[in-house]
Order: C-alpha cells, then sequence, then structure tokens
C-alpha cells in the first residue's frame, strides 16, 4: 500500500481546539478561533524557529478538582492558564526552544456578556492568570491584544512570531 | 432501563479514544492527518441523525457488530474527500471512483478505522465483540442512512433487523435512542469525517451496568422526555416565529446532546452570526443563543418591517425582538412541563464570530462542569430565506434536578 505524501505548497497550518494547545517549527502557522473570554497564549522562540498556541478556557485548575477521568490529561492541561504555559513550554523546549529566549503574545479574554449569575469576568482573570504564569518564568509579554467586548481569531506565524487578529467582519491587526 | 451522568461520561469519553484510534489509522494508512473535533452523545430520533446525513454528498462504509454489544457503527466520508482517500490507498483508483477497486479501497480504510474504534469498548467491557464485513453505501436524496440500515439489516442478515438502530421491535426503533458522533477533521481543513455508533437499547444498558452510577440513575425515558420536550419547544418557537414575520417555518432539526464542555464552541465555525444572547434562570438556569447567519438577519429584519428602509439600529432591535420571542417560545414549555418558572433576561444583541459568541457562555459553564447537555435546534423557512440556529446551555446540575422532577422514582 502507497504511503500517501503530500506536495503543498502553502506551510503547515495547525488548528489549536478549545481547550488545546500546539507547537509548531519552521515554516508554519498555527491557528485558533474563536477566542472569547478564552484568552490566546502565544510563545516563539525565534532563534530555535519553534512555536507554540494555547486557547485556555479558565485560569486555574486550582479552582476546582479536576477528575482525570474528564475527557483525558491532554485535555485538561490546555484547557486551564495555570497548567497550559508549563505544558506548552514543555513542549517546545522537547523541540529546541529555551525559555530564556522566549517572547509571549497574548490575545483575547474579552468581556462579552455582563451576566447576572456570574460576578467573575471570566476573561479578564483569564489574562491576569496568563500574565502571571509568564512573568512567574521570565518570559516578557512583548505584545497583548486583549479586553474589549469582541471575539477574535487568531493566526501565528511560527517563523516570525508575528500574530494576527482578526475579529468579525474582517477587521485584522498583527502584533 | 435507567441511565446516569457518569455513563454518559463514559460514553463519551470512550466514544472520543475510539475515535482517536480511528484517526490515527486513517494517518497511518493513508498520511492525512487528521484529529477528532468533536465526541458528541446524542439522544436522538433516527430522523434527527438521517437529518445530520442528508444534508451534505456523503459516501459511507457501515459496519455492525456483535458481542459484548450489538448495534451498528457508520464511517461517512464527504464526497471529494473520499476520493482522495482512495487515490491514496489505490493509486489511479479516483479516475473511477464508482469502480469496485475504489469502493473496496474504502471499505478497507472502514474496516480498519471502525475496527479500532470498536476495540476500545471491548477493552471496557471485558468481552469481544465481532465486527462484520463492510458495506459501502452511497448516501444522497434517494437513500437515506436509515433505508440503508433498514435493508442492510434484511438484505445482509449481518445483524437482525430492527437492532441496528432502536432495538428490538419496530416499534422501538422509532424511539430516542443514544447514538455517538464523532468528528474528525484535518488538521489544516474543516471538511472531514463522520463516525457514528448505533448501540442497540440492550447494548447501552449494558455499558450502563458496568459504568454508572445507580443512585443518580434516572430512567432512560427521563431523557428522551426532555429530548421531546425540546423539539415541542423548537415547533412552538417556529410557529411564533411564523406568526411574527408571516413566513412559513419549520423545526429543520432540534437535538439533545452530551458532550464535552470544551466540544461545544467547535459547534459553531468561524463565520459571523448576528443575533442574540440570554440568560434563563430558574431550574435550570443557563444559556441561550439565538443566532442568524449574516443573509438571514436581513430576511428576518426586513419580514418584520415590510417596505420600510430601515436603519442598522431599528433592525438590530427587530432582531432583539425575533430573539425575545423565539427564545420565549423555545422555553416556556420547560417551564410548564418541569412545573417550574424560568425567567429570561433581556437580550443581549451579538454580531460576531460564532464561535466566540458561544464561548463566553461555555466559559461560566465550565467553572462548575465538564461535560454539558446542549441543546441545538435550527428553524428554517422551506424555500431557505432564512435559518435560525438555537443553541441552549442548561446548568448541567440544575438540569438533573429538573429531571428528577420529570422521573421521580428511577425505574
Amino acid at each position: 500500500m502507497k504511503v500517501y505524501t503530500t506536495d503543498s505548497p502553502t506551510p503547515e497550518r495547525v488548528k489549536v481546539g478549545v481547550a488545546e494547545y500546539a507547537v509548531a517549527e519552521g515554516e508554519a502557522t498555527l491557528a485558533t478561533s474563536g477566542l472569547g473570554s478564552c484568552v490566546g497564549i502565544a510563545l516563539v522562540d525565534a532563534d530555535a524557529g519553534v512555536a507554540g498556541l494555547a486557547h485556555a478556557m479558565l485560569p486555574s485548575v486550582g479552582d476546582r478538582g479536576v477528575a482525570a477521568t474528564d475527557g483525558g490529561e491532554d485535555r485538561q492541561v490546555g484547557k486551564y492558564v495555570d497548567t497550559a504555559v508549563p505544558g506548552l513550554l514543555g513542549e517546545m523546549a522537547d523541540r529546541g526552544a529555551v525559555a530564556s529566549r522566549v517572547k509571549a503574545r497574548l490575545a483575547g479574554g474579552s468581556a462579552m456578556f455582563d451576566f447576572s449569575s456570574s460576578d467573575s469576568g471570566v476573561g479578564e482573570r483569564n489574562v491576569a492568570a496568563a500574565e502571571a504564569a509568564l512573568d512567574e518564568r521570565d518570559i516578557p509579554v512583548v505584545a497583548t491584544d486583549v479586553g474589549g467586548d469582541y471575539g477574535r481569531s487568531l493566526t501565528l506565524d511560527a517563523t516570525t512570531g508575528a500574530l494576527s487578529v482578526r475579529r468579525a467582519h474582517g477587521d485584522e491587526r498583527t502584533i | 432501563m435507567n441511565l446516569d451522568v457518569e455513563s454518559l461520561r463514559t460514553f463519551s469519553s470512550l466514544a472520543h479514544s475510539g475515535a482517536e484510534e480511528a484517526a490515527d489509522s486513517l494517518s497511518t494508512l493513508t498520511g492525512f492527518d487528521s484529529r477528532v473535533a468533536v465526541t458528541k452523545v446524542e439522544m436522538s430520533t433516527r430522523s434527527d441523525v438521517e437529518q445530520e446525513f442528508c444534508e451534505r454528498d456523503l459516501v459511507s462504509v457501515h459496519i455492525g457488530f456483535s458481542g459484548a454489544i450489538n448495534g451498528r457503527t457508520v464511517l461517512a466520508f464527504d464526497r471529494d474527500r473520499a476520493v482522495s482517500l482512495v487515490d491514496s490507498l489505490v493509486p489511479g483508483a479516483s479516475d473511477n471512483p464508482e469502480s469496485e477497486l475504489a469502493t473496496s479501497g474504502l471499505k478497507e480504510l472502514g474496516n480498519i478505522m471502525l475496527g479500532g474504534f470498536i476495540d476500545g469498548w471491548a477493552d471496557f467491557l471485558g468481552e469481544a465483540i465481532d465486527i462484520t464485513t463492510p458495506t459501502y453505501v452511497e448516501l444522497d436524496a434517494d437513500r437515506s442512512l436509515v433505508d440503508v440500515i433498514d435493508a442492510g439489516d434484511d438484505a445482509t442478515g449481518e445483524v437482525p433487523s430492527g437492532e441496528g438502530l432502536g432495538g428490538d421491535t419496530p416499534e422501538a426503533g422509532a424511539s430516542h435512542v443514544l447514538a455517538f458522533q464523532n468528528h474528525l477533521e484535518t488538521v489544516d481543513e474543516e471538511a472531514g469525517f463522520y463516525i457514528y455508533m448505533l448501540p442497540t437499547r440492550e447494548s447501552v444498558g449494558r455499558i450502563v451496568d458496568a459504568a454508572g452510577d445507580a443512585d443518580d440513575a434516572l430512567p432512560v425515558e427521563t431523557f428522551t422526555t426532555f429530548s421531546q420536550m425540546i423539539t415541542e419547544g423548537a415547533g412552538q418557537a417556529s410557529e411564533d416565529l411564523t406568526a411574527m414575520t408571516g413566513i412559513d417555518t419549520d423545526v429543520d432539526v432540534s437535538r439533545l446532546s452530551f458532550v464535552p464542555i470544551e466540544g461545544v464552541p467547535m459547534q459553531l465555525t468561524d463565520e459571523t452570526r448576528r443575533g442574540v444572547v440570554l440568560e434563563f434562570t430558574g431550574t435550570p438556569s443557563g444559556y441561550i443563543a439565538i443566532l442568524f447567519d449574516p443573509g438571514s438577519a436581513e430576511s428576518v429584519a426586513d419580514a418584520l418591517m415590510p417596505g420600510m428602509d430601515a436603519d442598522p439600529a431599528m433592525r438590530k432591535s427587530a432582531i432583539q425582538e425575533i430573539g425575545n420571542i423565539v427564545t420565549s417560545g423555545f422555553l416556556d414549555g420547560w417551564a410548564d412541563s418541569l412545573e417550574t418558572t424560568i425567567d429570561i433576561s433581556p437580550p443581549t444583541y451579538v454580531d460576531d464570530i460564532g464561535s466566540a459568541i458561544v464561548d463566553p457562555l461555555v466559559a461560566e459553564l465550565a467553572q462548575t462542569q465538564e461535560y454539558a447537555f446542549l441543546i441545538d435546534s435550527a428553524i428554517a423557512t422551506p424555500d431557505e430565506t432564512f435559518t435560525c440556529d438555537i443553541y441552549a446551555l442548561p446548568d448541567e446540575q440544575e438540569l438533573r434536578t429538573a429531571f428528577e422532577r420529570l422521573a421521580p422514582e428511577p425505574s
């Protein structure tokens, strides 16, 4: 049986789902869509050409007990900012990234609704948790596009570290 | 037969790992990297399952299984994707996708992927599950999934008639059943593959016995009654929408499913959606989003203000009003059936990336629950002037409390 290989001229594009993270190298992009209160954490070691993107939903795994059976271990790690950051950094290190060279960009964490039953401001707390987790590891946050009351979709260029932030109706900026 | 949330989690987890096995097999065999996007446990009727298939141009491979559990699995591909897969398996076969060579390539792929999918269930139950020879089926307007299952079961004798979807009797076949739907996608494209597993009612019972928490169990009819209630709510919302706009509408889809909470936003895409988000409080409380694609939103606003040159603010308030009407139509029946009061907040207008609209609702619920009961319905005009999608996310624990009211004595 022949093993199929692609001859695609376009660089690899890796999709990152909700509560997941992924790492890519070289001529590749990482993309995630539909960030509302979720926060996108983009990390790049440009010298090593290794980048990672996380789409985290909640600030901390410590806020609540998490049963190991709930959807698998990997899924849970990407769900919380405080586990996604070390998880992503660990995987980047395995691919040759050096923590002291890594730079971070953050996007998302918006406050789209004002729910009566909630006083939590999940979006804001997600961004604060990401900043804290990165600060703890001396990783500088070089650019952010956070807050507001709208959704975002992200594309990270693994080579340059440029993070393209797209809103509804095609508004796009690169940070 | 009783069903509990712990069993639903087990079902979801087994289906998810099974789908991951299948995705790995696909990558090994064809080089196509794929990932499991969403795993859903659907409390569906046969027609609901059929609905999911009939709107797409699909080819499928069917395999029956028997032993520890009995039923049927279906691997469905978008037709274009099937052609490219065939070529990677059997070079040149895509020149004639209808050929025996091409279909046998897909059957072999189905055999391996679905075999991998089923293995995890056998491991969990500690008992063998045998699978039948795969059959290749094209699904189109003249040949629905249900036709195929009914005919296939009779013609091949591989699975006794009537066991394909609903149970041991033809009557049971029409009732609600559980279906496990896994959406696989390739890393770079939305287009994908679907794995359905349709166990018999007895087999669902078997797994519940093995996985369930008897103290927490409710008769399966509780879930089906609620599912029925959702269908009725969607019907009421459709009637109210028609009354308001003067345009005939029907309920296209009405589904209750159980999904890992992070899977909910993945039900929507990056496309822009307009509509409203509301919060409801009571037993249960939760969130509801009434969403239109931009074209539908314009059509609805036009229908409410015929002949008027409405400015954006008027259009926005028309959409909000529609959202109110649809929400109360949808939820009022629940309150009656559950003998409770459900209060609905004022609507918040949204015009944003579809998946991002749902994301904050999911994040709120995710603080207290790992899985969600997702209610999704679609109301559409027969001529496709507009489609209105409804997503409701009740608090899981409160919904369970509501279920207990529906069924005070588990049987």
